[in-house]
């Protein structure tokens, strides 16, 4: 079967591919693919890609020899039946406009403030740490793939391997008598860009007295390369954290989180205690803001995000497993289990590129909403130049969450496969996208969801208990199911497609496509579908069952924690940020 | 006070760009109608549109024809009266800040930017 949207290696006949024993689709199943939520898949049920008789390179492409270069080839047919279904992803439709299925016509979000799109990022950080790039299947470090978070759900996205192994988001401590490092270091601000105390054109002077806010940056004149204008570097555990503005402020606000509870904590030690007794209180610490991060975690990220009966039954394991029972009937993911499947990695949690707004009120102070390219260049590896961070850019939490009843904060997108050809689709610069193809990183979501041993669709229905698929006309009934996505897809005359591709595309749809197209359909686009969720809780009950031990399963850690907080632990976001703003006007400082 | 003119929310003018070029050469059809535009134009710009819009009309034209799109004098007059107001601002879009740091990395981006720019802005 000759598969038109992949490098030479995934074109390769399965039994060729078989027979050398190291085809991408065995070789990343072995590191990822198979340790999926549903147990171990058969060959066929991996997704394949679509038969077709044609010649077809993907645009942007050399064809490997003549004999498939397409034949005289209009533009459009130079692309193969993934671009396809990709262009009429960043379609609208008359359908869409006229509002067929769930009674909505603003794409805003009602369910899920935009806060919630950068807090799922921070999450996935703390999942998935591995460097190779499936969706570019011939290079070799692919072949080492492997996901190098242990203690998932912990943090280590902000505390690395901790103070000793990786100091760098550590404060040096202020004194010689010990060397251990446990205050995160939180980064000054610059004076604002824009109004009357701006700064000068090309210039970032620090705004003198104004508290830290953001992360800690730096540029080091004692390296070698050229210097740049500005902070070239963050010391962060986990650069990926300043992918944005607002990722980049979460994570300066859990740095203040980890602070004040530090704070909190200190009890009758002084700098001339041990070094041991540093290091234990820093661990307390840890464990404390480990605790409320995994409650925010369940209660209010997975509690949105997920569909209602498959968020209780997750709330069910988790309740089983604080009494030693590893196991419920949702979910097969083993008790063991180190890696991420790739069904979560490189296709359901992808959706979170759909809640991704074009704009955003950042604050109060800024005249205009900020654009997502503006949001974006704001980090140490885009525009240093702009960095250190003005003051105008600090994000106030209550247009992004719900914080204030007097402000409307900025909602996330719904979830649906017609995300529009906005810079997630198209734009090759700020974010990682495929210059070769011209596509940005909703392309990449896409291809990467079918090129790495993937399950299809429907074998992953067929293995959704029969209680979930009756909730569902979609998962239940697999003609109802083929002949929504096909109209869906036909339902704009632009769609492009040829004949036969939109049957085989409804026939065997990409699990990332699928994954918007459920929650669509069944969800209004305001959180995932029943399937999108069943992984997505497999995953994350899997990785909470990891530390759970040390986190909810050590009696002293819920005492510190109901002793830090007054018995009011916070289990959202808002409530995690309003305990920080009351600490700051403790301090004297301003709120936001 | 002032009543300013609603314009069109452009929300990604370099995506406005490239789908411009897509209908220069062909690999998009031009749309015929406004909600064919729509659909088109799906994250790119933000609908509805202004309720004074009720047309649409393209230009497409060759080199050989030097082409001069006036623009409508009440949107001109428009755009005085923001920068003569205070609280108004002459918004220039970011990325022509980002041209003049160094920032923008890739010429084609902001070639198709300033193509999408300059295509729908009415030169207001």
């Amino acid at each position: 079967m000759h598969c038109p949207f992949s490098g030479p290696q995934l074109t390769e006949p399965k039994a060729r591919a078989q027979d050398r024993g190291d085809a991408l689709a065995h070789r990343l199943g072995h590191h990822l693919g198979r340790s999926n939520a549903f147990g171990p898949a058969a060959d066929d049920e991996l997704f394949d890609g679509y038969p077709t008789d044609r010649k077809v390179v993907r645009l942007g492409e050399e064809p490997d020899t003549a004999d498939e270069a397409p034949e005289a080839a209009a533009p459009d047919e130079s692309v193969g039946t993934l671009d396809r279904l990709f262009r009429r992803m960043t379609l609208g439709s008359r359908q869409d406009y006229e509002d067929q299925h769930c009674g909505y016509k603003a794409e805003d979000n009602p369910n899920l403030p935009a806060g919630y799109t950068y807090f799922a990022q921070l999450v996935a950080h703390d999942l998935v740490a591995h460097v190779a790039p499936i969706a570019h299947s011939d290079q070799q470090e692919v072949r080492a793939a492997r996901n190098f978070r242990t203690q998932r759900l912990f943090l280590e996205t902000i505390y690395g391997a901790g103070p000793l192994v990786t100091p760098a988001p550590f404060a040096a401590p202020p004194d010689s008598w010990s060397y251990v490092r446990k205050r995160l270091r939180l980064g000054r601000v610059g004076k604002a860009e824009t109004g009357p105390d701006k700064a000068k054109w090309g210039e970032r002077p620090l705004e003198p007295g104004f508290p830290a806010r953001d992360i800690p940056r730096a540029s080091c004149p004692f390296v070698e390369e050229v210097a740049r204008p500005g902070l070239t570097d963050t010391l962060l555990a986990d650069s990926r954290n300043d992918d944005s503005l607002i990722l980049s402020q979460m994570t300066a606000l859990f740095h203040e989180f980890h602070n004040i509870v530090l704070d909190a904590t200190a009890g009758p030690l002084t700098t001339r205690s041990s070094n041991l007794e540093h290091y234990e209180h820093f661990i307390r610490t840890r464990k404390i803001v480990a605790y409320v991060f995994r409650r925010i975690v369940v209660q209010d990220l997975l509690k949105r995000l997920l569909d209602t009966g498959v968020y209780s039954g997750l709330e069910t394991a988790l309740s089983d497993l604080s009494r030693g029972r590893h196991h419920h009937p949702l979910f097969s993911v083993s008790p063991d289990e180190q890696r991420i499947p790739v069904e979560f990695s490189h296709a359901v949690y992808r959706f979170a590129h759909r809640l991704v707004r074009p704009n955003y009120v950042v604050n109060g102070i800024q005249r205009r909403p900020g654009t997502i390219y503006q949001l974006l260049e704001r980090s140490s590896a885009r525009s240093p130049s702009l960095l250190p961070l003005g003051t105008d850019w600090l994000v106030d939490w209550k247009h992004f969450f719900e914080i204030d009843p007097a402000v409307k904060p900025n909602l996330g997108r719904r979830i649906n496969p017609q995300f529009g050809g906005g810079a997630m689709a198209g734009d090759t610069t700020l974010v990682v996208g495929d210059t070769r193809t011209g596509h940005g990183v909703m392309h990449r979501d896409l291809m990467r969801s079918v090129g790495c041993g993937m399950r299809t669709v429907d074998s992953l229905i067929a293995r959704l208990p029969p209680s979930d698929k009756a909730r569902s006309d979609l998962l239940g009934f697999p003609k109802i199911r083929k002949r929504a996505i096909k109209e869906w897809l036909l339902a704009t005359p632009f769609h492009g497609f040829e004949r036969g591709e939109a049957e085989a595309i409804a026939e065997n749809p990409p699990l990332y496509f699928f994954t918007l197209f459920e929650a669509a359909m069944d969800k209004c686009g305001e959180r995932l579908g029943i399937l999108g969720s069943t992984i997505v809780a497999g995953v994350m009950l899997s990785a909470l069952r990891v530390m759970q031990p040390v986190v909810e399963g050590d009696p002293e850690v819920a005492a510190a924690a109901d002793s830090v907080f007054a018995g009011a632990v916070p289990g959202t976001l808002p409530e995690l940020i309003a305990f920080i703003a009351g600490d700051r006007a403790r301090r004297g400082e301003p709120p936001f | 006070m002032t009543e300013f003119i609603e314009r069109i929310n452009i929300l990604d003018r370099q995506a406005f760009g490239r789908r411009v070029m897509e209908w220069s050469d062909g690999r998009m059809p031009i749309p015929q109608t406004l909600d064919e535009a729509a659909q088109q134009l799906e994250g790119i710009i933000a609908f509805p549109l202004p309720s004074y819009i009720t047309k649409l009309n393209f230009i497409k034209t060759t080199k050989e024809v030097w082409t001069i799109k006036i623009p409508p004098a009440d949107m001109l007059q428009d755009t005085r009266n923001r920068i003569a107001d205070p609280n108004q601002e002459y918004h220039l879009d970011p990325n022509y800040a980002k041209r003049v740091r160094g920032d923008f990395p890739d010429d084609l981006a902001f070639f198709e930017f300033r193509v999408g720019d300059y295509t729908c802005s009415l030169c207001t």
